[in-house]
């Protein structure tokens, strides 16, 4: 009797186990299939002749829009309604925008605004190239602008369905990466410098030695996980160009970070704002708008640009070539551009707004925290920040931070 | 006679009839792994030989650029025959070191002294290798650490699992196994996520594990962004796959077996080491390489508890498909080390005469 039962239990274990092994092989084939399958649809697009251009596309949902929203009168702030389409697919960074913006467009304009995240430029470049996003709209920053409109995979702005660009800042036009606006606009913008605890320092940080030479924390402070941001404020620090290219201060910067690695607590973009909120980190390099969120939990953080100097990055509006539905992400971004929902990204984003009729709008509990934490943007800071350019040449920065990631 | 052969003749029939009725069944199967596996890793081999494009994807222009950086580009000037000889010593130590606990377990076993000499002399292959690869260029330290952390990882689950599943199999109620075999799986039912988040925020500097650590007047401890937090990792997500199989192992193991052993004056090591383990070793073999092949190409757990720090082969990968925009030199970096585990595996435990080593 006992055996009997224990080989039927034993049989239902077996199967059970032969199940969990199944679903492990699953899990790990999906695994391997993310990335797989982005190489599969790359590989058909890039052997196919190029993707048809919007023109033909954007008829679609015109035909379905035909009919507008009769109940709730358009407001002007939404084009022609004739043209404009009753929904939009939208790709923007996680956590970057107040949702309640989507949610007045769509009662507003009669627009359901369906927004996926992304946590990386690359990925973002990576669901475009590979062709048929459906995005009209997408969010990234100032290199991966580059990248994207010098592989055709943008279409130009037409300027004359965002009257509002009028209103942004010249000093965040024109930028490096798109001469003249051909096929972006701005939508935030920020810096990268140090965060710390005002409390942990007798006199406050100026300089990136607060992390390489002379740390006084070690093992509580942290550098991002981000190969440029690292090796550039390794570079500036030993008097190179944050965007230097040669072999021999490469091999410096090099040094220079294995020697802080044992003092940071890690290479880290996402949980050093938590750390430092909790006191886990004290001195950490940090993008600015984070610093902003750390200081809301914790009123001692502070921000600074070294003197060295720091990166200032901006995240721009663009339309995919292939965009489905490009007037109704023209009208969005006019949208955006709004003073009253600019001023709705910027608290939430806590990061600078490039429209002029913004600052106005926000509220004090924004300009407490940044003056609180020392995020005023003056021009004597401007003139220590600068871009960082992305070119083949470039491609060091990685051989040098497979270095980083040899070493432990 | 004839009544044998005409029986396997029969038999051969059956099994060949049965092979093609099978077929159409076979077919869903065959068109998954060939979709899923075969595809992509053809697909990852040509990669391999194309050029980078900026922005991630590659042009389809053929070249070798990514093998030589591997193989020969990325090699570190320091490393030479110096560093052959250092191997080598290292190698030769090891062994030595090894030998000692070895051999002396082999004769109390009661085995031949060459075995336990044997195993010594694998150990030190494997650190001379670990030291050559390691020195080498990038690619190789981070596969040899890869390898050397999933080694651990998979000792230390061997070193759990045994007692667990043995007492687990040694419950008389089916209640009190179901009961334990569910607590074992319930981690599944938890996003692997989330569970790697708990285990960051356990450890923690300022974590609940050091406050307590501290509360008992010692001096706080850096648990996270380090080797130990990721083996942690790695023993922690892969434990299960070493108690299940092991479990099914020891339920099939006749105790019977191991009293007549004893009765017959064989002391409990040996008992062990000679009765218990070769009835359980189709278990230990499927655990062996589901924690070894799981933790190798562990992704979340280096860089959620390693910060960057701890580096394995999966944030080179990340490294390459993203930031570098070098997904050649990736598929390169993938293709070399799947073809290394492939053949490790298949040296260790794809040949029958395993006994060897386990």
């Amino acid at each position: 009797m006992t055996t009997s039962t224990n080989k039927a239990n034993r049989a239902v274990w077996l199967r059970l186990l032969a199940g969990l092994t199944a679903f492990a092989i699953i899990v790990a084939a999906c695994g391997d299939d993310d990335d797989d399958s982005a190489d599969a649809t790359t590989t058909t697009v890039d052997s196919m002749p190029e993707a048809p251009t919007s023109e033909a596309d954007a008829e679609t949902p015109d035909a379905d829009a035909e009919m507008p929203d009769a109940e709730s009168p358009m407001s002007e702030r939404c084009g022609d309604p004739d043209r404009l389409g009753d929904s939009i697919n939208f790709l923007n960074w996680a956590d970057y925008i107040d949702e309640a913006v989507l949610e007045m467009f769509e009662e507003e304009c009669g627009v359901s605004v369906t927004m996926d995240t992304h946590v990386a430029n690359e990925e973002a470049i990576a669901k475009v190239d590979a062709g048929n996003s459906g995005y009209s709209l997408v969010i990234v920053t100032d290199y991966a602008v580059e990248i994207m409109s010098s592989q055709g995979l943008l279409q130009e702005l037409d300027m004359g369905e965002i009257p509002n660009a009028a209103n942004i800042d010249p000093n965040q036009m024109d930028p490096y990466y798109d001469p003249g606006n051909v096929y972006s606009l701005p939508y935030q913008y920020s810096t990268t410098g140090l965060a710390f605890d005002e409390t942990a320092f007798s006199t406050p940080p100026t300089s990136y030695s607060a992390i390489f030479d002379e740390n006084s924390h070690c093992g509580s402070s942290s550098l991002l996980e981000d190969q440029r941001e690292v090796l550039g404020a390794a570079l500036v620090y030993l008097g190179y160009d944050w965007n230097e290219v040669s072999q021999a201060a490469h091999d410096e910067a090099l040094d220079l970070v294995l020697e802080s690695r044992d003092c940071v607590t890690g290479f880290d973009s996402a949980n050093y704002i938590g750390n430092l909120a909790s006191g886990e980190v004290l001195v950490a390099q940090s993008w600015g708008f984070a610093a902003g969120i750390a200081y809301l939990d914790n009123p001692n953080i502070r921000y600074i640009i070294p003197e060295e100097g720091g990166t200032i990055w901006q995240d721009n509006f663009l339309i995919p070539a292939d965009a489905p539905d490009p007037y109704t992400a023209h009208v969005l971004i006019n949208y955006m551009l709004e003073p009253d929902i600019g001023a709705l990204i910027t608290e939430f984003t806590i990061g600078y707004t490039p429209n002029l009729t913004v600052p106005p709008l926000l509220s004090d509990g924004y300009y407490e925290v940044i003056a609180g934490a020392g995020l005023e943007l003056t021009d004597d800071i401007r003139e220590r920040l600068v871009w960082q350019v992305r070119s083949e040449e470039h491609s060091i920065f990685a051989e040098t931070w497979s270095e980083v990631i040899a070493a432990g | 006679m004839m009544a044998a052969r005409a029986a396997r003749a029969a038999s051969g029939g059956s099994g060949t009839a049965l092979r093609r009725s099978a077929a159409p069944l076979l077919a869903p199967g065959l068109l998954w792994i060939s979709v899923v596996y075969v595809i992509p890793g053809a697909l990852i081999l040509v990669y391999s030989f194309l050029t980078p494009k900026l922005g991630g994807g590659v042009v389809w222009q053929a070249t070798l650029d990514s093998w030589e950086e591997i193989v020969a580009r990325g090699r570190r000037s320091d490393a030479g025959w110096g560093t052959v000889g250092a191997a080598a010593l290292r190698g030769i130590a090891t062994a030595a070191v090894a030998a000692v606990p070895t051999v002396a377990a082999a004769r109390y076993l009661g085995r031949r002294i060459s075995r336990g000499l044997g195993f010594a002399a694998l150990l030190g292959a494997l650190a001379a290798v670990n030291h050559l690869a390691s020195a080498y260029n990038n690619y190789t330290a981070v596969f040899a650490r890869s390898v050397v952390w999933s080694l651990w990882a998979t000792v230390v689950c061997i070193c759990l699992a045994l007692p667990l599943a043995v007492f687990i199999s040694s419950r008389s109620s089916p209640v009190t196994k179901n009961a334990l075999l569910i607590a074992v799986m319930v981690s599944f039912w938890t996003s692997m996520l989330v569970r790697t988040y708990a285990i960051r925020f356990l450890l923690a500097n300022t974590g609940p594990l050091n406050n307590l650590i501290e509360a008992l007047g010692l001096d706080r401890v850096v648990f996270l962004n380090t080797r130990f937090a990721v083996i942690l990792g790695l023993v922690y997500t892969a434990l299960p796959f070493m108690i299940l199989p092991l479990y099914a192992a020891t339920e099939r193991v006749e105790r019977a077996q191991m009293e007549a052993a004893r009765d017959l004056g064989a002391r409990p090591p040996q008992v062990f080491a000679d009765v218990f383990v070769p009835m359980v070793r189709p278990g230990l073999t499927v655990g062996v390489v589901m924690v070894f092949v799981l933790s190798v190409s562990q992704y979340l757990v280096p860089t959620l508890l390693g910060g960057g720090k701890t580096n394995m082969i999966a944030n080179l990968l990340e490294l390459q498909f993203g930031e570098a925009f070098n997904w050649p030199l990736g598929a390169a970096v993938a293709a070399l080390f799947s073809v290394v585990t492939f053949a490790g595996l298949y040296l260790t435990v794809g040949r029958r005469d395993q006994e060897e080593l386990l």
